[in-house]
């Protein structure tokens, strides 16, 4: 049996995945991004073969994607993390035509089409704001972990005016709002809220109207209370998949097998 | 003939030279914006100079950042438009390109590209303790009449304001000559952009965009003519064979100066920019008209800038069309409010087209607001959209 790799060298984390012949995810890892993203992903390229018993000659090809993705020096090929993605998330379901990926550093918005073809696509632009790390420094200025966000934005009873286009400002806010003495609860639910201004901007930009299922990937899409906003907000529902931040360097890896396949 | 790049040269001289020579000759130097009306004043023996046209030299040769943390970052606004911010730079920095642009006499502004200009120069005119003449021209709809008057009389103050500070009158015949050249290097500078309307490329995209100077900074002149005709003259018969294939791809906006002699993002032979619409903008039309100055109303009244968002819209889709381009690249540029407001609605129709269009953040000049990693991305992933 011969293996695919894709591995996505994200702002964050990177993230690796396996693929078989049958382009079944079979192993995967994810590892906070160190300073050097190819010695970090080269690391968890050996954990990962060692971890699920496969011997190196059996990988077929190594695919990198993600913002560090020229930095991985031993994959075959590299490509865009909207391509990745496009590929990752139809293969999940070929119903899907839009997928929202909100990752550490950025957020994006593709459109696919019925053959899972990039039609469009919005980025964030250069700040922060609607990222996994807005919510990872305003929550910490609250000294809440990302894990309770959920439980505790379901307790709040308004939503706060805050700054949906720059964290630092957002920050700022939040330490207004604490030393007024604003329930914690309510902050937390209009931080998901500004998140959620940033992703529909980007949602009315690309998504093609209301075809479709909508695919919510990225680390961010773990948090429940961003997947209830944004439902609530788009009144649509959003799929989640079991491995949501896996899906780039899944459709990575399904992208490299079904070239060589062609080839 | 004389080769294109030799007249360059010589209008690139000639244009600094000339300032450091009316000094000397205690010829009266304006200050103006990229669109004034420079066939009066050089009718009346008025030298021009342009720190616009001068911010983007400073950009291109690496010293905008230096000049624009010199240039007073307490009392402005780091996101004030970068071409203002490296003028004011300029006043503390040594080793200026070109040894810098000579001290103005007088300022002309003209808020036919934007509303910053005017302020900037309002405050050289209070810094420099000269004067400062304004033009403000009506956002360019069809009906015009009444616009048209009411710059006319402005036209009218700004020969007197120029008489009454240099006693220069305004002679006509210089007036026609002047206009007659920039009518002439109008059509001359669209046929340098045809040239790449068939499907082999005559001339990169940002060679047109290294061939802009003369119709800015010597516009209404012999030699800018004869410049266009050399390149012209260059390019007409060659064409890059490896390009008839290329996905053809517009460049809406500003170049980024800051990169030196190229756009951002890998193209190879897949893909190629044949156009940068901003070069256009030059493109007035200064033949409608009862007489010189009516004609010069009708060119600096419908500056890109100065259009309707409406019309703005049309006119890239027009250019989409006759250059049968596939994808375009904005440039959100965040020091051109007025360029900037246009991006979002412009690549929502070229959307309803089919011609597919992606955004890219940055600036002009100031490589502050330059990510490289980030702008790459966009347009990689842009590429992959266009090849799938």
């Amino acid at each position: 049996m011969k293996y695919y790799l894709g591995i996505d060298a994200g702002s964050s984390y990177i993230k690796l995945a396996l693929i078989d012949m049958a382009g079944i995810m079979t192993a995967k890892s994810i590892i906070k991004r160190g300073a050097d993203i190819s010695a970090s992903c080269q690391q968890s390229y050996i954990d990962l073969l060692s971890e699920s018993k496969i011997a190196k000659d059996r990988i077929a090809g190594v695919i990198a994607t993600g913002y560090g993705r020229r930095q991985v020096g031993f994959s075959d090929e590299v490509i865009t993390e909207i391509t990745a993605l496009a590929i990752g998330g139809f293969a999940v379901d070929n119903g899907v035509r839009t997928i929202i990926d909100i990752g550490g550093q950025d957020s994006k918005v593709i459109a696919i089409d019925e053959s899972g073809k990039v039609v469009d696509f919005a980025m964030n632009q250069k700040c922060s704001a609607g990222t996994g790390k807005f919510l990872e420094v305003t929550s910490a200025s609250l000294g809440v972990k990302v894990d309770e966000l959920d439980a505790l934005s379901q307790k709040a009873d308004k939503v706060l005016n805050l700054s949906s286009t720059c964290t630092v400002f957002a920050e700022t806010e939040i330490i207004s709002y604490i030393a007024m003495g604003e329930k914690k609860e309510n902050i937390i639910k209009s931080l998901h809220s500004a998140i959620s201004d940033q992703v529909i901007g980007l949602f009315r930009q690309a998504a093609t109207g209301d075809k479709g299922k909508i695919l919510f990937v990225g680390g961010v899409s773990l948090n429940k209370a961003m997947t209830r906003e944004l439902a609530v907000r788009l009144n649509r529902e959003l799929l989640v998949p079991q491995y949501p931040q896996y899906i780039g360097a899944y459709g990575a890896a399904l992208c490299l097998k079904r070239k060589n396949e062609t080839a | 003939m004389e080769s294109s790049k030799s007249i360059l040269a010589k209008i690139f001289a000639e244009y600094y030279l000339s300032g450091t020579q009316a000094k000397k000759d205690k010829q009266p130097v304006a200050y103006v914006t990229a669109f004034t009306p420079v066939e009066i004043l050089r009718a009346m023996d008025v030298v021009c100079m342009y720190p616009e046209s001068y911010a983007v030299v400073c950009s291109a040769s690496g010293k905008a950042k230096e000049m624009i943390h010199s240039s007073g970052m307490g009392s402005f606004a780091q996101d004030l438009c970068s071409y203002s911010l490296i003028d004011f730079g300029t006043q503390n920095y040594e080793k200026l390109p070109f040894g810098g642009l000579p001290e103005p006499d007088m300022l002309i502004a003209a808020n036919n590209q934007c509303s910053t200009t005017f302020l900037w120069f309002k405050l050289l005119a209070q810094k420099k303790n000269i004067p400062l003449f304004v033009i403000d021209y009506p956002i360019a709809v069809e009906a015009q009449t009444a616009s048209r008057e009411y710059v006319a009389r402005q036209y009218e103050s700004l020969i007197d304001f120029i008489k009454q500070h240099t006693a220069h009158g305004l002679n006509t015949q210089k007036l026609s000559e002047q206009v007659t050249h920039s009518a002439k290097a109008c059509d001359l500078w669209l046929k340098v952009h045809e040239l790449n309307k068939h499907a082999h490329v005559s001339i990169e995209a940002y060679k047109i965009v290294d061939a802009l100077f003369p119709m800015v900074a010597a516009k209404g002149t012999k030699m800018a003519c004869d410049y266009y005709e050399a390149l012209i003259n260059e390019h007409q018969h060659s064409n890059d064979a490896s390009s008839a294939d290329s996905i053809r791809l517009l460049w809406h906006g500003y170049p980024m100066w800051f990169l030196a002699k190229k756009f951002p993002g890998d193209f190879d032979e897949e893909f190629q920019i044949v156009l940068d619409d901003y070069t256009l903008w030059w493109n007035l039309d200064y033949k409608s008209g009862k007489d010189d100055i009516d004609k010069l109303i009708t060119a600096y009244s419908n500056t890109y800038l100065n259009w309707p968002i409406y019309k703005k819209i049309d006119w890239v889709g027009e250019l989409v069309k006759e250059y049968a381009i596939k994808g375009v690249i904005c440039h959100a540029n965040r020091s051109c409010r007025r360029a900037l407001a246009d991006i979002a609605p412009l690549r929502k129709e070229l959307s309803k087209s089919g011609i597919p269009a992606v955004i890219i953040e940055s600036d002009m000049a100031n490589p502050d607001f330059y990510s490289k990693e980030q702008v790459n991305l966009r347009i990689e992933s842009f590429r992959d959209t266009l090849r799938t």
